[in-house]
């Protein structure tokens, strides 16, 4: 997010995990892993705030910045809403609020185009009457088998692409589930994010039973792409829908985010 | 209690029943609404392909399946250990095998995946790191003409203390999947369940139940003491030798393919003992039996406690064995303390 | 109470020139004796003397630096363990087990030798077993957990189980230890009664009066050496026992002629008053 808003040459720090996802912060002076960062190391680079995503083994972590004098900003960057909320707050905080005003607005406007050619679409094709949405199910580790739950950002990008998580009902962001349970729910759609040698279609194909590998809706994406909650929201947003529905969504999308602009401007 | 030729079979008769009481329940249950009829229908019934079909056949009982060898094995490995190390709070981790395969295992987890082996390289790993640890053991403690009891626990429990250091460092590098997946090798689970895995698990059972089987009253005669065992006929070090070999090979087969679960390898020894004496010739069997049953149903629980969650059955071994330990633990002592005095 | 079956006339187990080194300490110098069917033969001497240490030596769990044991003049070596734990059998000193066994368990352990690797126990065997146990008079302890006996049951127990092996020849370290006069005497009186039927046995013991009266011949061990051999009489003589223990004591006679020890304590004795 800090990049989004052009803060990268106010950061001195940044943890493993982000240095190896971001290129462009590879650079910079690592200070340990996502969860369990070094107090030293952090310290050492004497910064002005410290910036975290909250977790048990942080709290401690944090209040010993705090008793070292260094500022501390918490953000809870689970939910959809959260991270609109987080990119506000950390623009006021670097003083960078109309950069930051901008970026929300984008993606509330992506949001809202996504939802209305979905809207189109879901009736055109339907006809009248409201039809069920597809039920999917996004897998984000094999085996383990651990799914995307209700509580999470990601779940909300798919409400919005106009698809319904059959693991909506797990209040945690990632519920480990029974591979039996899945087989029963029976997705129409699967999308597997997770990182492994065979390629999801031919794992998926083991089980015919499950809805979505009968119809072949079986999508394979970089978890990278869409399971970092961040400012690229909106990018996350038609990523989705196109893959989803097709190549020419994304261009609708586009009108569609034109139009809405064109409404907004005097 | 003496063994008799009928006590051997009713014995024998009803543990197996148990097993297969608990094998169905394990094919009844589940988290989805295949009840009995359909389980009845995929069963016996015409072979039509569906999602019942699936389930059953190819969900619920591959995991039965693996259950039951791996809870027999590890019953019996834990007979063994006992019996040979003259301990009967030995359980099949202690002599560092399962460490072995542990550290395998996460090896290919970690180093592995990040090489780009796929995760199926992980059990074949893990069984790599128990064979060589079995040779470690072999080595050092069969130094001199004597498997003494002593060097075989120091260098189990040498050699787990290494292995432990080594998967937290290797746990505490790793990213959040692999985390996750080291985490549930360490306290065991049976998502991984399928046919052609079970097989290995199958074979190696198979050997060290013959093995310890044959060897019975080679065990009754150890618990003797080694001179003893000798000066009653009993080529000991062969016999030692052999069934160290043919226990870590079952030891590191299940834990390849399953992770540490624990307290069945020392529970169920224990509860047999109370029951139906010490004598190996009848223990062995039936812990393979009991071991079995009782792994089926951790394991039908773990699958179906939580609804559509699944929780490794290592915590529900746990969470049952814990307590039902330190039952067992008190039983034997105010039995002591009533009969010898304080 | 004799079993009933015939028992063989057992062969003459001998040890010739047997030499022993644990380490720098030699254990065991160029000992040699025999013991003939039909005796008793009683070992004595002091702690570390070696005593025990024939004993491994005879039943091959220990390999002599040089010398052999024969049997019936075929060298221990060349019996198989089996055949070997048919013909010898050894009480050893430790008799604790971490195991629940019942004491009708552990004497049909005795057993082993004379069974197929594989099956359950015969009836055959649990009657010999039975005997054993009746024989020493502790058939009430067969369904007992050997966990819950005393010391002394556990040795009559350990005693049986070598009864029930059937052996020709008895090998018993210190097998009176923890026992009451009574049972003592029981078990001594097995012994006899297996050396009449045709066996042998070698007794070691620290108590040297009882077991001068039970052995037909004493041999008395000192650093590992025959000190002395020879009827209970001569061996136990003041000379030859202060030159073995180290300690004064007189001989006196019992009324059936057995020699009796009485070690003068000194300043072990307590205060008389006149």
């Amino acid at each position: 997010m800090l990049l989004a808003l052009g803060q990268t040459d106010r950061l001195v720090g940044v943890d493993d995990f982000s240095a190896r996802q971001i290129s462009e912060v590879s650079h910079l002076p690592r200070v340990g892993g996502l969860f369990n960062p070094s107090l030293e190391a952090v310290v050492a680079l004497e910064p002005d705030l410290v910036v975290l995503v909250p977790s048990a083994e942080q709290r401690d972590f944090r209040n010993r910045l705090l008793a070292l004098n260094i500022e501390v900003e918490v953000f809870q960057n689970v939910q959809f809403d959260q991270v609109l909320e987080n990119i506000t707050r950390l623009g006021r905080l670097t003083g960078a609020e109309a950069a930051a005003a901008e970026r929300v607005a984008a993606i509330v406007l992506t949001r809202t185009a996504v939802e209305r050619v979905v809207a189109s679409r879901a009736a055109a094709n339907g006809g009248s009457g409201t039809q069920p949405r597809p039920t999917i199910a996004v897998v984000v580790q094999r085996d383990p088998l651990f799914v995307v739950g209700g509580a999470n950002f990601i779940d909300s990008m798919l409400q919005i692409a106009g698809t319904q998580n059959i693991a909506a009902d797990y209040r945690e962001p990632y519920p480990r589930i029974g591979m039996e349970w899945l087989i029963a729910a029976s997705p129409q759609m699967l999308l597997d994010l997770s990182p492994d040698t065979v390629t999801a279609e031919v794992f998926w194909k083991r089980w015919p039973n499950i809805a979505a590998v009968k119809n072949e809706r079986i999508i394979s994406l970089d978890a990278a792409l869409i399971s970092m909650p961040g400012p690229d929201l909106d990018r996350s947003l038609r990523l989705l829908a196109s893959t989803f529905w097709g190549a020419e969504t994304l261009n609708r999308i586009r009108q569609e985010e034109a139009a809405l602009a064109g409404e907004q401007s005097p | 209690m003496l063994l008799t030729r009928k006590r051997y079979v009713a014995v024998l008769l009803s543990m197996a029943l148990l097993l297969i009481a608990c094998c169905w329940l394990s094919l009844l249950l589940g988290p989805s609404d295949v009840g009995p009829k359909e389980v009845w229908q995929v069963l016996f019934g015409a072979g039509e392909a569906s999602a019942a079909h699936d389930i059953v056949l190819r969900i619920r009982l591959p995991r039965t399946l693996l259950a039951l060898l791996v809870g027999a094995s590890l019953s019996v490995s834990g007979v063994v250990f006992q019996a040979l190390l003259r301990n009967p709070l030995a359980d099949p981790f202690v002599l560092g095998v399962s460490g072995g395969a542990a550290l395998g295992g996460i090896l290919a987890l970690t180093v592995g995946t990040a090489m780009g082996f796929g995760y199926a390289a992980v059990p074949p790993a893990a069984f790599a790191g128990a064979l060589l640890t079995t040779a470690l053991l072999y080595v050092i403690a069969g130094v001199g003409n004597r498997v003494s009891a002593n060097s075989l626990l120091l260098t189990g429990v040498v050699f787990n203390a290494f292995a432990s250091a080594a998967i937290v460092f290797l746990a505490s590098i790793a990213g959040l999947t692999e985390s996750s997946r080291i985490f549930l090798w360490l306290i065991g689970s049976l998502s991984a369940a399928r046919s052609d895995v079970a097989l290995w698990v199958a074979v190696f059972l198979a050997l060290g139940l013959a093995t310890s089987g044959v060897l019975a009253r080679s065990l009754n005669l150890l618990i003797l003491g080694d001179e003893p065992a000798e000066q009653l006929g009993i080529p000991t070090e062969l016999h030692k030798r052999i069934l160290l070999l043919a226990t870590s090979l079952m030891v590191g087969a299940a834990v390849s393919v399953a992770g540490l679960v624990g307290f069945v390898g020392l529970i169920i020894p224990h509860l047999l003992r109370l029951c139906f004496g010490p004598d190996h010739r009848l223990l062995i069997p039936a812990s393979a039996l009991a071991g079995g049953a009782f792994l089926v149903l951790c394991d039908t629980v773990a699958r179906t406690m939580l609804g559509g969650r699944e929780l490794p059955v290592g915590a529900i071994t746990a969470l049952v064995g814990g307590p039902l330990f330190l039952f067992l633990l008190r039983r034997h002592h105010q039995q002591l303390e009533r009969l010898v005095g304080p | 109470m004799t079993n009933s079956k015939q028992h063989r006339q057992s062969r003459t187990l001998s040890f010739r020139s047997v030499t022993v080194d644990f380490g720098e300490r030699r254990v065991l110098d160029d000992v040699s004796f025999d013991v003939n069917p039909g005796e008793v033969v009683g070992l004595v001497g002091h702690n570390g003397s070696g005593k025990t240490t024939l004993v491994r030596v005879a039943t091959r769990v220990l390999e002599p630096l040089s010398g052999e044991v024969t049997l019936g003049g075929r060298p221990v070596a060349e019996f198989t363990r089996v055949e070997l734990a048919r013909s010898l059998a050894t009480v050893p000193q430790d008799t604790t087990l971490p195991y629940p066994f019942t004491s009708l368990e552990v004497v049909l352990m005795g057993r082993a030798p004379h069974q197929p690797m594989l099956g359950l126990d015969r009836p055959s065997d649990i009657a010999v077993a039975m005997s054993a146990l009746e024989q020493l008079d502790i058939q009430d302890l067969a369904e007992r957990s050997i966990l819950t006996l005393s010391g002394g049951e556990r040795q009559l127990v350990m005693f049986a189980r070598a009864l029930a092996q059937e052996p020709e020849i008895l090998l018993l370290d210190e097998p009176t230890a923890f026992l009451d006069l009574r049972h003592r005497i029981d078990l001594l009186t097995a012994v006899r009664e297996r050396v009449a039927s045709g066996g042998s046995a070698l007794v070691i013991s620290h108590d040297l009066d009882l077991v001068a009266r039970v052995s037909d011949r004493l041999i008395l061990l000192a650093e590992g050496r025959i000190a002395a051999q020879g009827p209970p009489n001569t061996v136990l003589d003041p000379s030859v026992l202060e030159r073995a223990f180290g300690i004064k004591a007189d001989v006196v006679l019992a009324p059936d002629g057995s020699p009796l020890v009485v070690p003068r304590l000194g300043g072990a004795a307590r205060p008389r008053t006149p």
